[in-house]
């Protein structure tokens, strides 16, 4: 018995390198129904799953490799500010990616929706298979943003983003679960509604049939079903499958493999693979001109995007020293 | 006569231990906390939440400690209490809670000391522990 509980703590131990924001399928599905047939839709659903998926971009994988570091995660702890190669890349990371900004849930999603569109627009025009993929790819990670901006949404203060550091750590995985609450669901449901719109060209595919579906699971979801999560992607999967679109989930990455070695695995049969050193510099660039145009803009001054002390983002590659840094 | 000097060292340098090593124990313990549980609890799995709730142990894994050191400060001191009661030919008491009582009258005020700042220290760092991690949990979900 002892020997069973000790490898079980074991196991957790060493498995709990990386976890998810919406669960990772949840950001693959709903990007990969918001794309509906439109052309990019593998590559932004890979990407928009590839932000929980890889070590360097995984918001609980950098802050456990900032507290490798005991002296710069002692001033995270103490002072909220530290060296830009550890608590930059760890706040950076976490802010801009998964919107841990203990800030407004709507000035998250103005600045994901600005960077998506501009990205989008890139990704449009680029003639390039390559560049296209990279923009592509952007767009993953401004739509893993954009459905963080309501999965990070606080359960007992919906008016504030989960803080960056520590995030929803004391409300476990509740907040990821779409069927945890009808108050959950109500959010999962807006983001589904309204992520197509981020999307350029066309309208968005019937998303009824899976809001259906959720209305009816929401009834009998507990917490010994684990919320119904497996007949939700159960539901998302047939609507996939309804609109003619063969979707392949990542295996999730246990492995710790780097973020260009999973894209380049999962993107084989697509027309280019994307650069995740490239897609972040889109994406980082756009998605820090969007902060700054919200900040700037006076309309906004009653929704901070950001809660704690602003400090600088980090403009680095996170990939340059791979998953340990 | 009971000759006290022993049972003083035995009492020295438990009390030392638990004033000198809770605090950096703890310190070391509470990230420690974090870090295992940071990753382990926001997992899905059936037996994860059980985990995670034997997990909020582990910060107070040192004060646990400190207190099985004072158990065995307070076995010195029975110690004592019982071979002074045998030395005057007082009644034995089948409590050991008395026999504390007299080894405790029977050490120096030097010793008293230790161990009222060993306890202390127990207190000052279980309350201020609770206290930070009741504070973490409040901020960051309200």
């Amino acid at each position: 018995m002892t020997g069973r509980l000790g490898a079980l703590v074991l196991a957790a131990v060493l498995l709990a390198g990386s976890a998810a924001a919406y669960r990772w399928d949840e950001h693959y599905y709903t990007v990969r129904l918001a794309f509906g047939a439109r052309p990019g839709g593998a590559v932004g659903a890979l990407c928009a799953q590839l932000a929980d998926e890889a070590p360097e971009l995984n918001a609980i994988a950098v802050y456990r490799r900032l507290m490798k570091h005991p002296l710069d995660y002692a001033s995270w702890s103490l002072g909220g500010d530290g060296p830009d190669e550890t608590v930059g890349r760890m706040v950076t990371v976490q802010q801009l990616l998964h919107g841990l900004t203990g800030g407004s849930p709507e000035a998250v999603r103005a600045i994901a929706a600005a960077a998506a569109k501009n990205v989008g627009a890139r990704a449009r025009g680029a003639r390039d298979p390559r560049e296209r993929a990279d923009a592509q790819c952007a767009l993953g990670f401004a739509l893993h943003l954009y459905g963080d901006s309501f999965s990070h949404v606080r359960i007992k203060n919906p008016s504030k983003m989960y803080p960056t550091g520590l995030g929803h750590f004391f409300d476990a995985t509740t907040p990821d679960i779409p069927l945890s609450s009808r108050a959950r669901m109500e959010l999962w449901r807006e983001y589904l509604a309204t992520a197509p719109s981020l999307i350029p060209l066309g309208a968005g595919p019937a998303f009824e049939p899976v809001f259906a579906a959720a209305a009816e699971l929401q009834r009998r979801a507990r917490s010994g079903n684990r919320y119904a999560g497996a007949e939700l992607m159960h539901a998302e999967t047939e609507a996939l499958e309804g609109s003619g679109i063969k979707a392949a989930l990542l295996e999730h990455n246990l492995s710790e493999r780097p973020c260009q070695a999973i894209a380049d695995a999962a993107a084989k049969g697509l027309p280019a693979a994307p650069s995740c050193e490239r897609a972040w510099t889109l994406y980082r660039d756009a998605v820090i001109r969007a902060l700054d145009a919200y900040d700037a803009d006076p309309a906004n001054a009653g929704k901070p995007s950001r809660g704690g002390p602003k400090r600088a983002y980090f403009l680095g590659s996170p990939f340059s020293k791979g998953a340990e840094w | 006569m009971v000759n006290i000097e022993p049972h003083h060292r035995k009492i020295h340098w438990k009390t030392r231990l638990v004033r000198w090593a809770l605090l950096p124990l703890a310190l070391i313990a509470a990230p420690a906390w974090l870090y295992v549980s940071y990753g382990t609890c926001q997992e899905e799995g059936d037996q994860i939440g059980t985990l995670c709730r034997a997990f909020r142990v582990i910060p107070f894994l040192p004060t646990l400690a400190a207190l099985a050191i004072l158990a065995f400060v307070a076995w010195d001191l029975a110690a004592l209490g019982h071979e002074h009661a045998r030395e005057t030919g007082q009644a034995p008491t089948r409590h050991g809670l008395n026999h504390v009582r007299h080894g405790y009258r029977q050490i120096s005020d030097a010793h008293k000391s230790h161990i009222h700042w060993a306890l202390m220290t127990v207190l000052a760092v279980t309350l201020s522990l609770g206290a930070w991690i009741v504070w973490l949990a409040y901020t960051t979900t309200h």
